[in-house]
């Protein structure tokens, strides 16, 4: 007898299930990215018991005709390519023609769908796989997925199922992600009856960034937006004060696909490096959009790694994209009395602008007043401009660098045509060339408002409870980097308080600096500047430093050698992995050893910087060691000079160590506590 | 035990003995100092790296042996009226210390469980006077390393051989190395921790009185008249420094020591407090300009030499020329370049009681 036979189809499906459908959570996902993939706007899921019971995903998407509805169930049956060539330009989500057929296998399945031209719709009942029924249905446009039962003929896989509440918590992230990557769909997440989560769909990422992770963070993120080398970042970064003690909070979406990506991460944290204390991670929703054929994602079986041709872009991107965010905003601390932001917020008069919530209060009258006169147009020509005009206004905007707006509704519906139409897009460029000779200013104004617009017209459409959050958070103050510093520089001192704390008003603010920590920060940047300017002298060493290295380590060091040498490393190769040091740079003293070397070449290579060879530890003990000390008492000369000396700083807000230099205390916080309000 | 001692005398004896004790340590013994009455009163601090024993002269009612709190003890026994003070034990370790019209009573610990100083029992050892070994510790320890995590560069090589007896340290951008005659023809070889080398150089005076030298075990101990210190060694091979040493030199000058110091103080000046910035010697036939370009500004001098070599320019920290010819009384040097990247060596004209070898800061344009 045989031993070698080739599996039964059924056998072979459930073993390919195990490697796309996990938990009930990849079987949202992979059929919500059915749902996207299809051109829905509005997706419900719905789950019991953590999904291992029932799911239910609805959506308005274009559905399947009755012929292909059944071949949908068969494995590597796609609508979404058609050859491997296709893999290098895709925009879909999926494109294995797995899913299906995996989550088929391993369920009751049933299926209810209909495309808009079709009369009747098709309800299809599956089990295992095989088909049990199937029936001509009436029913709305779009597909429904019911998954019941899920793993019951694969008693193993149910076995490693968690908790109902553990794997309900997977598919919610799940969700979480797929709306955050999708601002406009409106996803409506159910669970056990209950509705979890109802975003607006209205294009606005904030919104969605309402939706999950509530006002307080929506209230404190600061938006992103760059562009170089072909890759534009956009989204939001949290202010240091939101961060959290893990990674939970950080999603990077890569052309509206949720990724986990070292580079990215490492580029973002590095960005916060000084602003957030140690072992805190700062919170961000950052979407890249990447030219096509710069990454693979065809490396893991859920699409969460990617591969980059050029890391050095992405670090450069995202760290540039994430710091300039932080910079170009006010991080002054808020001394939060109650500790609740409603009341604040409610009280504030000044910005009474929706859907606009980051530009300052100069700004937004100056484009309301345009906006008005453009308004018509707007609505006229929005569907046919919005896309070029958004990539255009993406490019001046980063010319400008000071308008910082959020358009990042644009950048999906840009992407796809981005990726899709090659002939199309070429016919945008003139266009826009036009566009840009004819109309800056014209174009400038309108880009602006059609996300106004947009937002309005469509959140008057929404339900109530979605009009309610977009009202709502839109009074969350945001104040520019530079009002802030202006306002701060203007400020008339009020004294020194415990030799260590300067207190300084101006209007209805108190600011309090931390003397220590604001000297320590403006020592820093000067130094750091001084010291990467200034010639580097080389110290020769008695005893040469020999460090062993792997073999890319190797090269990299040797490519570098000119750099190393410029920045006072003398080294030779000795042998084809050994690199013997004979001088040193002479910010090091005699304790420089292998290990010194190891880590400025690990920091070399992840961020891809030359600057780390200066080891920025050894420019935080000089910094503090100068440094004003707290207990010294200030005369009113020296603080003017100080406060001046650390306006002028690029982040003044922040000691080295992550913990604040200025906080403030509105009138109103006083008042609160004498409780001459309540 | 029953004392009376001169209070100048006492507080000369706990000054020295302090500073081996343990400021800090989680048994309350080590932190305190040991009294012996016996022959007269003899005061021990250890803390097992250092240990200090210091006799005074006492007049002894009633011998015993007691541990006070150093700190507590030093303080009281520094603010007393200066004359005779009486020590006594009484019951439970109580000792009541007793000055013209002050008393006090404090509570002591037994003396029994105090770890006494090893007591040496080894004929490797060798007599000098305490002025010749006081220079020897003063003209090295400067350049001793301080970096824990290479311990033997933190201690002193001290070398006896052929009637001589050499120290060397060294920090891994520079080296120095002296060395004295002595009468006994003794071989040894012991690395001493910077540390205690200091505190020994702290308590030496100049005096011709003969320190003996000691080692037995994992310690090393120095005998005066009234006082004996021991220190542990550190365990390890101390680097083969000869080997440092180069043996061509394209540049040899001569040049007053002190004058060549002060250019230098004065040229370090302009060093600003971040960034240390290297001066440039330039030498040219028989001058040596030394000039020092920082942020802060430019300073220049001009000095005469003598040269025996070719011309040459090369950096060097200033601070380490500085430390090593300011342990220098000749009044002239001899300093031997081997090249413009390569040490440099500083000794005297016509001996080799010293040697200081200094490694070169590379300046751009000499690269």
């Amino acid at each position: 007898m045989n031993k070698i036979v080739i599996l039964d189809e059924k056998t072979a499906n459930q073993i390919a299930a195990g490697e796309v459908i996990e938990r009930p959570a990849s079987v949202v996902k992979e059929m919500v990215e059915n749902s996207i993939d299809a051109g829905a706007d509005q997706i419900t899921v719905e789950i019991k018991n953590g999904g291992i019971s029932y799911i239910r995903i609805t959506d308005n998407g274009s559905g399947m005709e009755a012929d292909d509805a059944e071949l949908a169930f068969e494995r590597h049956a796609t609508s979404k390519i058609r050859k491997i060539e296709d893999l290098d330009q895709i925009a879909t989500m999926g494109f294995r023609g797995e899913a299906l057929a995996s989550v088929a296998a391993v369920s009751h399945l049933e299926l209810i769908t209909r495309t808009e031209n079709s009369e009747m719709g098709i309800s299809l009942v599956l089990e295992g796989g095989r088909v049990l029924s199937s029936n001509q249905v009436g029913c709305p446009k779009g597909t429904t997925f019911i998954v019941k039962n899920l793993f019951y003929n694969t008693p193993a896989r149910y076995k490693f199922l968690k908790k109902d509440s553990t794997e309900a918590g997977y598919v919610s992230d799940i969700i979480e992600r797929l709306a955050l990557a999708h601002p406009d769909i409106s996803f409506k997440f159910i669970q056990n009856g209950q509705v979890r989560l109802h975003t607006p769909g209205n294009n606005d990422l904030l919104s969605v960034i309402y939706s999950i992770y509530g006002k307080e963070v929506a209230s404190k993120v600061l938006p992103v937006k760059y562009q170089s080398g072909g890759f534009t970042l956009t989204g939001f970064a949290g202010r240091p004060e939101i961060s959290r003690g893990n990674r939970s909070r950080q999603s990077v979406f890569l052309n509206g696909r949720y990724i986990k990506s070292q580079v990215v991460s490492l580029a973002a944290e590095e960005a916060y490096k000084t602003m957030i204390m140690q072992k805190k991670f700062p919170f961000y929703v950052l979407l890249l959009c990447a030219p096509p054929g710069s990454f693979d994602v065809n490396v893991h079986p859920q699409k969460l790694e990617v591969r980059f041709s050029d890391e050095n872009i992405v670090y450069s991107v995202v760290y540039h994209g994430v710091k300039n965010a932080l910079l170009s905003a006010s991080l002054i601390r808020q001394y939060d009395s109650s500790g609740q932001m409603d009341d604040k917020k409610t009280q504030k008069t000044g910005n009474v602008r929706l859907n606009h919530p980051q530009s300052s209060g100069v700004q937004d009258t100056a484009h309301k007043d345009a906006g008005n006169e453009y308004k018509d147009k707007v609505l006229s020509v929005y569907n046919n401009i919005l896309n070029p005009l958004a990539v255009d206004s993406q490019e001046k905007n980063i010319s400008e660098s000071g308008i910082r707006d959020v358009r990042h509704e644009d950048k999906s519906i840009a992407d796809r045509d981005f990726n899709g139409n090659k002939t199309g897009k070429e016919g945008k460029v003139f266009s826009r060339d036009i566009d840009q000779k004819d109309a800056v200013s014209e174009k400038e104004n309108l880009s602006r408002m059609n996300t106004v617009e947009l937002a309005s017209v469509s959140s008057s459409e929404q339900s109530d409870t979605t009009r309610e959050i977009s009202l709502d958070f839109y009074y969350s103050e945001k104040v520019s980097r530079d009002d802030s510093l202006s306002h701060l520089k203007e400020a008339q001192i009020v004294g020194q308080v415990f030799d260590t704390y300067i207190l300084l008003q101006n209007g209805s603010t108190l600011y309090i600096i931390d003397q220590h920590a604001a000297h320590e920060r403006i020592r820093f940047e000067i130094l750091k500047e001084r010291l990467a300017k200034s010639q580097s002298y080389s110290q020769s060493i008695l005893e040469p430093v020999i460090v062993n290295l792997s073999s890319t380590e190797f090269d990299f060091v040797m490519e570098k050698q000119e750099i190393f040498q410029k920045f006072g490393f003398d080294l030779e190769a000795f042998g084809s992995s050994t690199v013997i040091v004979r001088s040193i740079p002479d910010i090091y003293d005699t304790s420089f050893s292998v290990s010194d070397f190891e880590e400025i070449l690990d920091r070399w290579m992840k961020t891809h910087s030359q600057g780390s060879i200066i080891s920025n530890e050894v420019i935080y003990t000089m910094s503090c060691k100068g440094a004003l000390k707290a207990n010294q008492s200030l005369s009113n000369e020296e603080i003017k000079e100080l406060v001046k000396s650390l306006c002028s700083m690029e982040n003044p807000w922040t000691c080295l160590h992550g913990r604040p230099v200025i906080i403030k205390i509105d009138k109103k916080d006083f008042e609160k506590k004498f409780k001459r309000i309540v | 035990m029953k004392v009376t001692v001169l209070k100048q005398d006492l507080l000369d004896a706990i000054n020295i003995v302090q500073k081996a004790v343990m400021p800090k340590s989680t048994t309350p013994i080590l932190e305190g100092i040991y009294m012996e009455a016996n022959e007269n009163l003899k005061l021990i601090g250890n803390s097992f790296e250092l240990g200090i024993q210091y006799t005074v002269d006492a007049q002894i009612e009633q011998t015993g042996s007691v541990v006070l709190n150093a700190r507590i003890f030093g303080e009281i026994v520094k603010r007393l009226p200066d004359a005779p003070v009486s020590i006594e034990v009484i019951e439970n370790n109580k000792v009541r210390i007793e000055c013209i019209n002050s008393f006090f009573e404090i509570f002591g610990i037994d003396g029994e469980n105090y770890p006494l100083l090893p007591e040496d029992d080894n004929d490797l050892q060798l007599t000098l006077p305490q002025a010749t070994l006081k220079d020897l510790i003063r003209q090295t320890i400067f350049s001793v390393g301080s970096d824990e995590n290479r311990k033997i560069m933190t201690g002193a090589l001290m070398q006896a051989e052929n009637s001589e007896i050499k120290m060397v340290t060294l920090d891994g951008f520079r080296m120095a190395v002296c060395r004295a005659v002595i009468k006994d023809n003794v071989e040894f070889k012991v690395i001493i921790p910077g540390k205690n080398m200091n505190e020994i150089l702290r308590i030496l005076d100049t005096s011709d009185n003969p320190v003996k030298i000691s080692l037995s075990g994992n310690t090393v101990s120095f005998v005066l008249e009234n006082c004996r210190i021991v220190s542990n060694v550190l365990d390890g091979e101390f680097m083969n420094y000869k080997s440092y040493i180069p043996s061509q030199f394209e540049t040899v000058i001569e040049i007053n020591t002190r004058d060549f110091t002060e250019s230098l103080e004065r040229a370090s000046l302009i060093s600003s407090d971040v960034k240390r910035y290297p001066v440039r010697l330039q030498i040219e036939e028989d001058t040596l300009t030394i000039h020092s370009v920082t942020d802060i500004g430019v300073s220049k001098e001009t000095l005469r030499i003598e040269n025996k070599g070719s011309d040459l320019i090369i950096g060097f920290n200033p601070k380490y020329l500085i430390d090593a010819l300011k342990s220098i009384s000749d009044e002239t040097v001899k300093i031997s370049f081997s090249s413009s990247i390569g040490p440099c060596i500083i000794t005297a004209i016509d001996n080799e009681d010293y040697l200081y070898l200094i490694l070169p800061v590379r300046l751009a344009n000499t690269r």
